[in-house]
């Protein structure tokens, strides 16, 4: 990056984090802020999702698992166990983390389609014990009355997290620093290793580096993730069942990360901001809305495969490295 | 019922279940051999074959057989569409494209039946339920072993089609080693649409008699796709002899396990089953099963 | 891709974001919102209670509307899914400005919307879903516009039990929390009346091959199979039971009357004869106010009217019958006349109790050359 070219960067960002702080305020609606809300939460699980896809290049299809798991523990233990919120938020965290982990160290060993099969039924496998589970999870009844973030105090403001604009603010604090811990990860050396097994997992080994050490690497930080973004949603909605952890989210998911370009920092966002905001805005369109959905993920796979940002950088930045699609 | 009677008569079931899933499985297991895609859409397949039975019966009034050759011809000339349009572009990408692709391709087929069609189940009357049959304490229907007896017979066919002919012949060339096929002078993308259509005529033929056994709706195709996938992971890619085993053995665990230990984590076991084999086997399954 | 075209194509994203603010409609006299699955694995049904608001809302705009006001219907869909729920009933009270909500069918959705209609403060009313908590939270917006597991349960098992010696139970139910709740109430019925269960499987919604289930069932000494689910899930079950050779050996029930509809009937046919369950409503209740329903329904649709149509039908007529007695839009005052109301409709009075849970009447049904016969009733169930 040459030094003439910083200053713009730097404007461009200080520009988009003022429209973004000043959302609240041009789209008071309620309806317009739990779409916001959502994209928020939906762009840290397609993040989350592209260390794993488009920088790893191992296709999982059990990230909803992940998702609910998170919410599912964030609800129980400060239901059960009267905890804080920014308590829960963290174990939930911690827990899904671990079994992420012990999940890759069993699976990854595995690749391509069989991988994908593989974490796809184990999405199924999580969704049946949710289901099933009563004593714990109160199956298909769901938990209801999860409560809200408890208020806290900073620097000597009283803050409550109670009105859809301020779980925005919370959100978009939670997003950019998901987006700056990712940035960091995948401008190391870690994130180098990474990058080495998507392209070539046999010649990355060959030169030394450890693949299964990377791909459980990016799967455990990429569930645990999700298994946050889990949490958040439970106490946003204050209800969970398990009808919204299915394989189908798995898959919407992953259509946002490539939809936005999977291989970048902001693809994935786009994409989660633009596929939470199309279906609500195809509601006009009426019983067809699903059937134009579908057409468009055609359209657009044949037509644009490295996603909108992706095929922008292509336009912007022509001398940048090829990056290809995992 | 005693238990060994009830023990026979699950496996009965698995394996009348399994034929079915054998029969769906086969069409995706060669497409994906041959093309290197995952067609998702696959379940679509089946349920517009089976929305063409439906329809034969209904307003041309012809008998079950016959509406299920109609559908079968109806889906396959359907299927090679479909491979020209929408998949073609996208032969030799990586696998994720078709996967999303087909995806999308499967919300719209599906989404549109259910826009034209409406939602309501309808049931394939094929005439042969009503005959009940028991021998040594266990119960068939005349329907069932009609359905056993047609899968049985487009296996065999399928099979000898594959070994026999040229085309089959061309197909395995093609599915070993595509650029090799194509120096031979085999013409790939004839070889395209005929596994696109073998695969729409299978999946067309299960639809039938799904719907006859049970039912014909829009979503009937989403819940059936994903198990095909496993069935076709476990059996291997294009090699028919694994597929057939492994599609029976899934419906095998599925009667057995739903039967005896709980039906409500039927949908579990075969993931349990993939992963003790994943054990067992480290290597995957690259072979049959 | 040129500069231009990408240049155009950003302004269309920017643009995309943009119109939802110009989607303001024209606004109307009364306007009342409706969340209802209209999409999804539960389309059918869910539209079945679309058709008797709709005819609901057409008879009362024909009649002057609402003290000559027209009601206006909002309607959106929830796919069956909790977070679109809450989109739809965001929008409905925020962008459209409904002045009471009807919805919606699963109780996962209205319970993921109940926190809207008590933040927005609009009425908000579920024709069909079933889970407790639904009246148990003290949510007084929330309304329950029919009967719950419980009503059921206590009119119909002293009935199976008592007069058909119906002592030792099997369940098939499906897994959600309708079946798993209606198994809760009902065994807890059951056990007051000294009756015994030998069996309880639940099956997952969508699924194809009860021969595993019925199999099992085959091994007990039931003499009653209770179902619990959808139309389509259950002619399966009966279906694949005959098959087996099952006919005749054990009573069946429905009691919480998934298969009374015209739609059932032509599914199962024959077999659906000796099912014997409880009901709100069905087509053939002999009052005259059931009947004109039933005639104005089948004139309509082409169909004759079950549970969800009628629960549509009343529930949008309450909702009309309070704002009527409110004499104003204000969401407080019709919600105060809508939870002090008394209704008769189709099925019979009703009213609401101290927790916004409808009180009606229920009736005995028994299928009998593939009708509907009313074997007892009305039995109240307070």
């Amino acid at each position: 990056m040459t030094v003439k070219r910083k200053p713009y960067i730097l404007l461009c960002i200080i520009a988009v984090l003022a429209a973004l702080l000043g959302i609240p305020r041009l789209f008071s609606m309620d309806y317009y802020l739990h779409i916001f809300v959502m994209s928020e939460i939906y762009a840290v699980l397609a993040l989350s999702l592209s260390l794993l896809v488009g920088f790893t290049g191992q296709v999982s299809m059990g990230h909803a698992a992940f998702y609910g798991m998170g919410a599912y523990a964030s609800a129980i233990l400060s239901l059960r166990l009267g905890l804080s919120f920014w308590v829960t938020f963290w174990m939930a965290g911690l827990l899904v983390g671990t079994v992420a982990y012990l999940i890759g160290r069993l699976v990854l060993r595995l690749r391509g389609h069989v991988l994908a099969i593989t974490t796809a039924f184990f999405c199924v496998l999580v969704t049946v014990v949710m289901n099933n589970w009563i004593p714990v999870t109160n199956g298909p009844m769901g938990i209801t009355g999860v409560p809200s973030p408890s208020p806290f105090s900073l620097f000597g403001v009283h803050a409550v997290i109670e009105t859809r604009a301020q779980y925005y603010y919370l959100g978009l604090l939670f997003v950019a620093c998901v987006v700056y811990f990712l940035w960091r990860i995948e401008s190391s050396r870690i994130g180098d290793a990474m990058i080495a097994v998507r392209e070539n997992e046999e010649l990355a080994k060959s030169i030394g580096i450890d693949t299964m050490k990377s791909k459980v690497l990016a799967f455990t930080i990429s569930g645990a993730l999700a298994g946050l973004a889990g949490a958040f949603y439970a106490h946003y909605i204050h209800f969970i069942s398990p009808v919204t952890f299915t394989i189908n989210e798995s898959i919407n998911i992953l259509v946002m990360v490539i939809f936005g370009g999977m291989s970048t920092l902001f693809g994935p966002i786009l994409g989660a901001v633009c596929l939470t905001i199309l279906p609500e805005f195809l509601r006009m369109a009426g019983e067809l809305r699903l059937v134009i959905y579908g057409i468009a993920l055609i359209v657009f796979i044949i037509w644009m495969p490295m996603g909108i940002w992706g095929t922008i950088q292509r336009i912007l930045l022509p001398k940048g490295p090829e990056k290809t699609q995992g | 019922m005693t238990v060994t009677t009830i023990f026979f008569q699950q496996i009965l079931n698995g394996v009348i279940q399994g034929c079915i899933y054998a029969l769906i499985a086969l069409g995706l297991s060669l497409v994906f051999g041959i093309l290197e895609i995952a067609n998702f859409a696959h379940g679509e397949f089946y349920m517009i074959g089976a929305f063409m039975a439906l329809f034969s019966i209904t307003f041309l009034g012809v008998p079950f057989f016959i509406a299920m050759i109609i559908a079968m011809i109806g889906m396959a000339f359907v299927a090679t569409v479909i491979e020209r349009v929408v998949f073609r572009p996208i032969v030799g990408k990586p696998l994720i494209n078709s996967m999303l692709l087909s995806f999308g391709l499967s919300t719209a087929l599906a989404n549109l039946a259910l826009y034209f069609f409406k939602a309501d189940p309808r049931k394939i009357t094929s005439g042969l339920a009503s005959y009940r049959f028991s021998f040594l304490g266990l119960y068939i229907t005349g329907e069932r072993i009609a359905i056993l007896v047609l899968s049985v017979f487009l296996v065999l066919l399928l099979a000898w089609f594959i070994q026999y002919t040229r085309t089959g012949k061309a197909m395995r060339a093609v599915a070993q080693d595509r650029t090799a096929a194509q120096l031979a002078g085999i013409n790939i993308r004839r070889i395209y649409s005929v596994t696109f259509a073998i695969s729409g005529a299978l999946a067309a033929a299960a639809g039938t008699m799904v719907g006859a056994m049970f039912f014909v709706n829009p979503e009937m195709g989403f819940t059936v796709v994903l198990k095909s996938f496993v069935i076709v992971t476990l059996g291997g890619f294009g090699k028919i002899k694994g597929v057939i085993f492994a599609a029976i053995l899934i419906g095998l665990v599925e009667s057995l396990g739903g039967g005896f230990i709980s039906y409500a984590y039927k949908d579990a076991y075969p993931f349990l089953l993939l992963i003790l084999l994943f054990i067992l086997k480290p290597e995957g399954l690259a072979g049959g099963k | 891709m040129r500069r231009s075209t990408f240049l155009s194509a950003m302004l269309l994203l920017v643009l995309l974001f943009a119109l939802p603010a110009y989607a303001e409609l024209p606004k109307a006299p009364v306007k009342i919102g409706v969340v209802l699955p209209t999409s999804g694995a539960i389309a059918y049904d869910g539209n079945l209670a679309l058709n008797g608001i709709k005819m609901a809302v057409d008879e009362i705009n024909k009649n002057g509307g609402i003290k000559g006001n027209v009601i206006e219907l909002s309607v959106e869909d929830s796919a069956g899914v909790p977070a679109t729920a809450v989109a739809a009933m965001e929008k409905l009270v925020g962008m459209e400005k409904v002045v009471a909500v009807i919805g919606d069918f699963g109780s996962s959705c209205t319970l993921a919307m109940m926190d809207v209609a008590k933040r927005a403060q609009v009425p908000l009313i579920t024709p069909v879903s079933l889970a407790p908590k639904i009246t148990e939270s003290g949510n007084i917006w929330m309304f329950r516009g029919c009967d719950n597991s419980n009503m059921i349960a206590k009119a119909f098992t002293k009935w199976a039990v008592q007069e058909n010696g119906a002592d030792k139970w099997a369940y098939i139910a499906i897994n959600t929390d309708y079946g798993r709740g209606s198994v809760e109430s009902f065994n807890a019925q059951l056990a007051e009346l000294g009756g015994k269960v030998v069996f309880t499987e639940y099956f997952n919604q969508g699924e194809t091959d009860y021969y595993p289930i019925v199999t099992k069932l085959s091994a007990t000494d039931a003499n009653a199979l209770c179902l619990f689910g959808e139309t389509v899930d259950l002619s399966r079950v009966i279906a694949q039971f005959h098959e087996m050779g099952l006919g005749g050996k054990m009573l069946i029930m429905d009691p919480t009357s998934g298969t009374f509809n015209a739609k059932f009937l032509e599914l199962a046919k024959e077999h659906a004869n000796g099912i014997v369950g409880a009901s709100r409503f069905v087509a053939t209740i002999q009052t005259p106010a059931a009947q004109k329903f039933v005639a104005d329904y089948r004139g309509r649709y082409d169909i004759d009217p079950e549970k969800y149509a009628q629960a549509g039908y009343d529930c949008t007529r309450m909702v009309s019958l309070a704002i009527e007695k409110a004499d104003s839009l204000d969401t407080g005052k019709i919600r105060e006349n809508l939870a002090a109301i008394q209704y008769e409709g189709p099925q019979g009075k009703a009213h609401f109790d101290e927790k916004n849970q409808l009180i009606i009447d229920e009736y005995i049904i028994i299928v009998k050359d593939g009708k509907f016969e009313v074997a007892a009733g009305p039995i109240s169930v307070q």
